[in-house]
């Protein structure tokens, strides 16, 4: 199944329009796809975690327009509903993931460095630890700070811009 | 409203996002991804296994072993400090503890010479006869409860 991950991942960030989101969705597709191995048909592997991922996506989208404040249904822009379903193309993705590497570069040392290894150049927790010899529960806990501050981050600049 | 506009992908949807992402758009997901994801599991399997069983087993421990050896100390002396108590309080003062039994005839003895008897109570001359006492003293001892005798018994006594 790992061997499917990134091309999870990549529906899912297509599908959400969030780095974020999608790995939380990625990782409950993961889950879910572990805990209900029992209906799996057998078929297609791919096919069975792309569509758990898709349907997880779907949910977490209809869950976000339910959440938010509704405008009268005569104020609401038409365009919205034919494009609301399409997978974002690989330009936006790759926009998404620039504005991404440029909120990481925007963060303060230490949560800088430890954003730019983990996020842009792909390190695990481990490798960024041996590579600048902080202790492995360090690196961790600085990726999970830098997480939550790029996610705030990356919403302001959204709601701003 | 919100299900009509995110409809879930059909199969041929599915299958051209597939083939369109892994062609064109395929992203490096975040390194410690599927770590998270068995950490996630792990707890998940661990939290259901304590659901399933109340039971904690205690790991084993040379610690343990010492502490319980000294709580079972300090029962045994605990148990004979009572046995002793118990043993020799009576020597020791005998009047802390009384005869129990002896006292509580006595008091109920002096108790029950203050209560007059039933003959002293009922001994008044001039007690009203009950409604059976009456019939009975008059031969009527059957059929008291036909309506017409008892008239008559008391039409006859008027």
């Amino acid at each position: 199944m790992e061997q499917y991950r990134n091309l999870v991942f990549s529906v899912c960030l297509r599908l959400t329009g969030d780095y974020f989101t999608a790995e939380d969705i990625t990782q409950e597709t993961f889950i879910a796809a572990y805990s209900n191995w029992d209906s799996f048909d057998g078929t297609s592997e791919k096919a069975w975690l792309c569509r758990i991922a898709s349907n997880k996506c779907i949910d977490y989208k209809r869950e976000a327009a339910r959440r938010m404040i509704m405008t009268a249904d005569d104020e609401m822009p038409e365009e919205a509903t034919a494009t609301d379903n399409e997978p974002l193309d690989t330009a936006v993705c790759n926009d998404l993931l620039s504005r991404l590497s440029d909120s990481c570069n925007k963060l303060s040392e230490p949560y800088k460095e430890a954003a730019v290894g983990y996020f842009i150049e792909g390190r695990t927790a481990k490798e960024i630890s041996v590579r600048t010899g902080t202790e492995l529960k360090t690196v961790q806990t600085r990726i999970y700070r830098a997480r939550e501050m790029l996610k705030k981050l990356i919403r302001k600049e959204d709601l701003l811009g | 409203m919100n299900e009509e506009r995110y409809d879930y992908l059909s199969d041929e949807e599915l299958n051209s996002l597939i083939e369109d992402t892994e062609n064109n758009a395929m992203f490096t997901a975040p390194p410690d991804l599927m770590a998270d994801v068995l950490g996630r599991l792990n707890i998940k399997d661990s939290t259901a296994d304590s659901d399933k069983s109340d039971m904690t087993v205690a790991e084993f421990k040379p610690d343990n072993v010492k502490e319980f050896r000294s709580f079972c100390i300090k029962v045994i002396a605990a148990v004979a400090a009572a046995v002793v108590i118990i043993a020799v309080a009576p020597i020791v003062s005998p009047k802390l503890i009384p005869d129990s039994a002896t006292d509580y005839s006595m008091e109920y003895a002096a108790r029950d010479a203050d209560i007059p008897t039933k003959e002293e109570v009922l001994g008044v001359e001039d007690v009203i006869p009950s409604k059976e006492e009456v019939l009975t003293r008059n031969g009527i001892t059957e059929g008291i409860r036909d309506s017409h005798i008892i008239s008559d018994f008391y039409s006859k006594r008027s």
